[in-house]
């Protein structure tokens, strides 16, 4: 089975976090504001150079080995609380 | 004494028109026929112009000076006038004076439309790009202030730059024939993505996107995606991103993702709204064919905020979290912000059904994980299995609502009293008891799919998934590589959208996948 990528540093993204963030003070966690317009560009034209078309990102822009073979926790562990209280044989 | 035929402000006018047609400068017309109220009053010669103008009937003047061999020229240049007669600084002091001054200039779309589907028309491609933009722009603008439930101005606009749309591709273009095709070449073709992308933004506000197809479809048929890269950034990128979204719409999320990461590319690392609005999409379309975005993409300035987003569903994908994805979309848990922002967006439905599949991937996987030792611990010849009645088990516990305790979840369900809203969730089988026969409906799917590698044997003691020696479960985004997998081109699909559409298996060429319910479940909600 295919590792885990590198974890990410930016977000702990287990559920111990999500729920802290909704302890902030009134204004939602979200730092996106009401906008849903896809606005008009300042203007009209640029140059090649000016876009990643020619010059890809530093980093690329997606995982695709995500697939994690850690069983040591939290999840899982509650999974197998489960499947110890409802053994099958 | 008799007035002078022509004041002569305006005679001057006239002949830097007349210029400009005679030398089929396009440009140099649109500077001339300025059209939004802030040009136009910041313009002190227009100014003058509006001036002389009260109370002097023009239609002569112009005639004389532009001549009769083409008045369909001269009914333009007449409407234009009027119109520019009417603008007055208070045209944005009230509703109605801002209806007013929309309903003045759609007059001159009226009059300005059938001469630019002339064959000579083409001389006004400049003007209609500028009133295209200005006419789209207003309408939302004004519709939302008056929070007319119709949008009116939205519709006029729709219909009136529908008709323009058309009027660029009636024309044939040698744009291929030249040695290096330019834009100058392409006549009112230039127009057209302008055209479009304006029709696009008001479609999807009216929530019509249905009619995206069509202007795909009809810039297709004009081969214009083979030169798109003539057309300035702004309007290829803004096309990619409707283009994009409405693949989105239309559960194409292989050809989804390359024309939202097109469009990403087009845009400037500094055009921050706007790569932001792109990466919403493409990350979705992303997630839903196995790619997660990756921390360099998130740490953008642009992406601010998106890691929290999605991040939690991630997370929950890998893991086969079903609990924790219905927290990430907000269905339950403290954060309900997360449920308006899917729905406000217009990903809540697509993610609910698509990563339905990816969650089953995923907790079969770790059931397998969590079971497969005690497996090593028997003498076991032969390939790796999986009792199903395990994953029952983890399913059911994921699918109801968070105990606190209560070892007998099964028969409680009816009784719980829960405090998540039951009655919203109609996409899944929460609150409801999951059967053997929804966990085998799961595993056909990801069998038949391609998720997983291997076979349901029935034994005595119940069915068995029997797992392929190695890479059973092969990672997720291999499935859609694209040389293995097209997806056909199908804008003009009445697609309804839904699992029971036409999109049952990817082979029918759509990427993503879906569970195929057989039990008697609640009905699949509905899309849009």
């Amino acid at each position: 089975m295919s590792s885990s990528s590198k974890p990410s540093k930016t977000t702990d993204p287990k559920d111990s976090s999500v729920a802290d963030k909704s302890k902030e003070p009134q204004k939602p966690a979200l730092s996106l504001e009401e906008d849903d317009e896809f606005e008009d560009f300042p203007v009209e034209d640029w140059k090649d150079s000016e876009t990643d078309v020619q010059n890809p990102p530093g980093g690329r822009l997606w995982e695709e080995s995500w697939d994690d073979d850690d069983t040591t926790e939290d999840f899982s562990t509650q999974l197998r609380e489960e499947l110890k209280k409802n053994p099958t044989k | 004494m008799p007035r002078p035929s022509t004041s002569p402000l305006l005679a001057q006018f006239l002949q830097t028109v007349s210029n400009a047609r005679n030398h089929q400068n396009h440009e140099q017309l649109s500077r001339c026929l300025l059209l939004s109220p802030a040009s136009l009053l910041r313009s002190p010669p227009m100014n003058t112009l509006v001036a002389e103008l009260r109370g002097y009937n023009h239609k002569n003047s112009v005639e004389r000076a532009l001549g009769q061999d083409w008045p369909g020229f001269v009914d333009v240049i007449v409407a234009y006038l009027e119109y520019v007669k009417s603008v007055h600084p208070g045209v944005n002091s009230s509703i109605e004076d801002m209806l007013a001054w929309f309903y003045n200039l759609k007059e001159f779309m009226g009059v300005l439309n059938p001469v630019f589907n002339s064959v000579q028309g083409t001389i006004f491609v400049s003007v209609i790009k500028t009133a295209s933009a200005l006419f789209a722009s207003s309408a939302l603008r004004i519709d939302a202030l008056s929070k007319e439930p119709r949008c009116p101005c939205s519709e006029a606009a729709m219909n009136v730059l529908l008709r323009s749309f058309n009027s660029t591709l009636g024309e044939r273009t040698i744009a291929t024939a030249a040695p290096a095709p330019t834009l100058q070449a392409l006549g009112k073709k230039a127009a057209t993505i302008r055209l479009a992308n304006d029709l696009f933004k008001l479609y999807f506000k009216m929530n019509q996107i249905r009619l995206c197809a069509t202007i795909h479809s009809n810039i297709k048929t004009a081969s214009i995606p083979s030169y798109l890269y003539l057309y300035p950034k702004s309007e290829q990128c803004t096309y990619n991103y409707y283009h994009g979204r409405h693949y989105f719409y239309a559960d194409q999320f292989v050809n989804a993702l390359s024309t939202l990461e097109r469009a990403y590319a087009l845009a400037r690392p500094r055009d921050h709204q706007q790569r932001k609005m792109i990466a919403r999409y493409m990350i979705a379309a992303a997630m839903i064919l196995g790619k997660f975005p990756s921390d360099a993409l998130l740490a953008r300035p642009e992406c601010a905020g998106l890691g929290d987003m999605f991040l939690p569903i991630c997370h929950a994908i890998r893991l086969g979290d079903f609990r924790g994805f219905r927290r990430a979309l907000g269905d339950e848990g403290p954060d309900s912000d997360r449920k308006q922002f899917w729905v406000r967006t217009e990903l809540y439905l697509t993610l609910k059904l698509r990563c339905e599949i990816l969650l089953w991937r995923g907790l079969v996987r770790r059931a397998f994980l969590l079971t497969r030792s005690e497996q090593t611990g028997v003498r076991k010849k032969g390939p790796p299995t999986l009792d199903m009645r395990h994953i029952l088990v983890l399913a059911g516990f994921l699918h109801g609502p968070e105990r606190v305790e209560n070892p007998l979840f099964l028969g409680d369900d009816e009784d719980s009293d829960t405090d998540s809203n039951l009655g919203d969730d109609e996409t899944s089988y929460y609150g409801l008891r999951v059967e053997m026969v929804d966990v085998e409906c799961a595993i056909i799917s990801l069998l038949d799919q391609g998720f997983i590698k291997g076979y349901i044997a029935r034994q005595s003691s119940g069915p068995v998934l029997v797992l392929g020696k190695s890479d059973a479960f092969p990672p997720v985004a291999e499935l859609y590589r694209e040389e293995r997998y097209t997806e056909e081109d199908v804008m003009e699909s009445d697609y309804e959208g839904g699992p029971f559409g036409a999109h049952m298996a990817p082979a029918s060429g759509s990427g993503g996948g879906n569970v195929v319910r057989l039990s008697g479940v609640k009905p699949i909600g509905f899309k849009g």
